[in-house]
């Protein structure tokens, strides 16, 4: 089986002391400061392997370092310990509004939303009209985005964010915006591009989702990754572990 | 994308304002204004020149310290971008300094009216002297503003420095005063020091470009401040590059 991604040994601490000091120290002599002590442990010692061409679903308590784990695929943070392989384009959905720029138009917006994702002019010029459709923000697509509301901003994120076709696709929590009508299109959206792109790694509170689409469920917690499997089991520790049902 | 990041610098510069684009105008001819009057009020009547050298020396200053100060926030300030999408950072830092080089240079523009009423006519030199000051002006501050903006992004401190920097560097610089007037005070003993700032020589050469004047700078002075701004370029880029990464955390 092919892999999409591969992470060994994955390790992030995050610093807790911003002083002047300690962040020279920083980048002077990276490695040497990992005093336990002005450190946040995300991760410690996290392996995972996602196949090409499955769905897996990641779990896990608030604050467990899902999302840093879905930064680290897409290449924001880079860990502090291990080794990170991915082969393909990731892209990650994460937070709609972030990257608008207030005083642009939506079609600026996503001109320059898209060339910060790395597509081309003729890319984005094909990929306007979708974005049209599926937003239903009308005639204000040509209007500054500060007048927008904050419904139509975030339709206008999730339409922009969804348009693009990675090769993996990374997924955290975008549901739940917009009115329930958009709310229920968005949820078919994402399933779709879940459907048409071959390897998806997917963070969600949706259980119920989680049973449906994932082929695989890794539970992470601490830091590291609980149990990884059938999606059914899964969640069956998850609620041993956090002790509530 | 370069190009997208420094239309959207511009553009939402200006949006919200009724003049807009025409502060780009505005903002130095005023300036030299007050500073035109407070030269009148401390040192009396100055040289025939003296409105056209205010006006070069508060745009190109105004170029450097904002471009300085836009490369020092950028990690900052992107922040949002950063979290959200992989990218070369380094775009970051550059794409507002191309927009604040597009913006200076239409300032540029408005010494044109005051070059035609003072009658002042570029010699050849120009050809040369501007494009050579601006440039110099640019890469030092693109330089010294990507050398920081890792450790603003840990310590946000830099930031408020740099806002001192800036404000301070306007005295020592040749902004108000010229370097004709420095390299005469003091039989000349003060001019070693007040070269040991960058800046002096792309001012000056601006200026000598526009204005025609002789071109009596010493050569030593001219090696010293071209081969610091470009170094100046080639550390900062180095050291962003291999901090941004990890600096990312502290965002």
């Amino acid at each position: 089986m092919n892999l999409a991604i591969k992470l060994k040994d994955i390790a992030l601490h995050f610093p807790k002391d911003r002083g002047l000091f300690s962040g020279l120290q920083f980048i002077l002599k990276p490695g040497q400061n990992n005093q336990k002590s002005n450190h946040y442990t995300a991760l410690k010692k996290l392996s995972l392997d996602v196949n090409q061409g499955e769905v897996l679903g990641i779990i896990g308590r608030n604050g467990s370092g899902k999302s840093t784990l879905l930064r680290i695929m897409a290449g924001i943070y880079q860990p502090d310990e291990g080794v990170v392989q991915v082969s393909g384009r990731t892209s990650l959905l994460a937070g709609v509004r972030v990257g608008l720029n207030e005083n642009l138009t939506g079609r600026e917006n996503v001109h320059l939303y898209g060339s910060i994702l790395g597509h081309n002019q003729v890319t984005i010029d094909g990929m306007m009209d979708d974005i049209i459709t599926f937003s239903e923000i009308g005639e204000f697509f040509d209007q500054p985005l500060r007048t927008y509301s904050s419904g139509m901003r975030a339709r206008l994120g999730i339409a922009i964010a969804s348009a693009i076709e990675p090769e993996i696709l990374l997924i955290d929590e975008v549901l739940g915006v917009g009115d329930p009508q958009f709310r229920e299109k968005s949820k078919r959206r994402i399933l779709s591009l879940v459907k048409s792109t071959s390897t998806v790694v997917l963070v969600s509170h949706s259980f119920a989702l989680m049973r449906e689409i994932c082929d695989r469920v890794a539970f992470i917690h601490d830091g590291e990754v609980y149990s990884i499997g059938n999606p059914t089991k899964v969640i069956r520790d998850y609620y041993e572990i956090t002790g509530e049902k | 994308m370069i190009k997208n990041l420094v239309k959207r610098d511009i553009k939402s510069r200006y949006s919200r304002a009724f003049i807009g684009f025409g502060w780009t105008f505005l903002e130095p001819l005023l300036l030299s204004i007050v500073y035109y009057s407070l030269f009148i009020i401390i040192a009396g009547r100055p040289d025939k020149l003296y409105p056209l050298q205010v006006l070069t020396g508060v745009i190109v200053w105004g170029h450097f310290s904002k471009s300085l100060q836009a490369s020092v926030v950028s990690l900052t300030k992107g922040k949002n971008l950063i979290k959200q999408v992989y990218f070369p950072r380094e775009i970051l830092a550059i794409s507002p300094v191309i927009a604040q080089f597009c913006i200076s240079c239409t300032s540029l523009l408005a010494v044109i009216p005051i070059m035609y009423y003072l009658n002042v006519n570029p010699e050849i030199q120009i050809l040369w002297m501007l494009p050579l000051g601006l440039f110099m002006s640019t890469i030092l501050a693109l330089g010294i503003g990507m050398l920081v903006a890792p450790l603003n992004a840990i310590v946000q401190d830099i930031e408020h420095l740099f806002k001192f920097i800036t404000r301070a560097g306007f005295f020592v610089s040749p902004v108000m005063w010229t370097y004709e007037m420095a390299s005469t005070r003091a039989d000349g003993k003060l001019l070693d020091a007040v070269m040991m700032n960058p800046m002096v020589v792309p001012l000056t050469l601006v200026r000598k470009g526009l204005d025609g004047s002789e071109f009596n700078l010493e050569i030593n002075h001219m090696i010293y401040s071209i081969s610091f701004s470009i170094l100046a370029l080639f550390i900062g880029i180095t050291i962003f590059k291999k901090c941004e990464a990890k600096v990312v955390k502290y965002l």
